[in-house]
């Protein structure tokens, strides 16, 4: 898993109003620097950490959601649950075919025709959700998500 | 794709925008501590607590993420709670990848033993080795909450809420 970046200047003595935008845009800007890799789709490590940043995005909004106005919020928070959901459903895939592909390695010969078939199925599953999720992101930046979330900390 | 429209977390923390970062963290984090134990007496006692087991997790990320831009703000103690908040929700992380391991497989096990029993199959593809993974991440999985918990006992044995609390008093 990544870590965080570090929230650059953060004074833990400071009023919560002052310091929380730069802990949101920080973690939104962290979330969104993976973007790229993750559309490539070279490894899984890129769509991993993509995920885990918006968890922590989700996190900030969750905790303080008493510090952002209700329409603004709830529209921001929306739309990230829905691109958490479409990374969520690829992720799973990725663990599940990687733990098999783990097992399946040690076997031999036709003790492995089961999990072929498997694993050529669950390929197949992984590229329509990739497909749903690249839509999803594309979606997403087509109406502005950068812009409007940015509302949120500035 | 699902539809988002009613799902805003319906939890709102009492943070106080005029009041410091600090204040506001030592404030709300007992309350998520709350939220996260919750539901720990329910999966301890539930025979088979797959879904309650993955809520409590879900419960205990915001308190992760939160205690993770704390991390800073507070001495030695407070690291040491992170470390061990950590280390339970990636226990609980792994048992909820075997549960999701275990159902997809035994969904494919049907599929191939459905397949097997019609009339026009060539070749029947043996289940053997399917049936064998399932039965070691079921084994898996059984250490892993034996694991878990242990953890949570101890957490409620020597108050981790209290202890956390103190690590944000300091």
């Amino acid at each position: 898993m990544a870590r965080p970046l570090k929230i650059r200047g953060i004074n833990y003595e400071e009023p919560l109003g002052k310091v929380l935008p730069r802990i949101l845009k920080t973690r939104f800007t962290e979330m969104m620097a993976y973007e790229n890799d993750m559309l490539k789709n070279k490894d899984t490590e890129s769509l991993h950490n993509m995920r885990v940043s918006a968890r922590r995005v989700q996190a900030v909004l969750k905790i303080f959601r008493a510090c952002y106005p209700q329409e603004l919020y709830n529209i921001n928070y929306r739309k990230l649950k829905s691109l958490l959901h479409a990374l969520g459903e690829v992720r799973q895939l990725d663990v599940f075919t990687g733990t098999v592909k783990e097992y399946a390695s040690a076997l031999k010969g036709n003790e492995k025709r089961a999990f072929n078939i498997l694993l050529v199925k669950q390929n197949k599953i992984r590229n329509q959700k990739r497909k749903l999720l690249t839509e999803r992101l594309k979606k997403l930046n087509n109406k502005g998500f950068r812009e409007k979330f940015a509302e949120l900390y500035i | 794709m699902p539809n988002y429209t009613s799902k805003v977390p319906k939890k709102i923390y009492p943070v106080n925008p005029q009041q410091s970062l600090k204040e506001n963290i030592a404030a709300v984090l007992p309350l998520m501590y709350d939220d996260f134990i919750s539901l720990a007496g329910s999966v301890l006692s539930s025979p088979n607590p797959k879904n309650l087991i993955h809520r409590m997790r879900i419960n205990g990320k915001p308190l992760r993420y939160a205690m993770e831009i704390a991390e800073d703000g507070f001495g030695k103690e407070f690291k040491n709670c992170f470390n061990e908040v950590k280390k339970m929700l990636e226990l609980m992380g792994s048992i909820h990848d075997c549960d999701v391991n275990i159902s997809e497989l035994e969904i494919f096990l049907k599929e191939i033993r459905t397949d097997n029993n019609k009339d026009n199959v060539e070749e029947k593809i043996s289940t053997t080795e399917i049936e064998g993974f399932i039965n070691m991440l079921k084994g898996k999985r059984k250490e892993l909450f034996g694991n878990f918990s242990d953890e949570i006992n101890k957490w409620r044995k020597e108050n981790f809420k209290e202890r956390l609390i103190k690590s944000m008093n300091n």
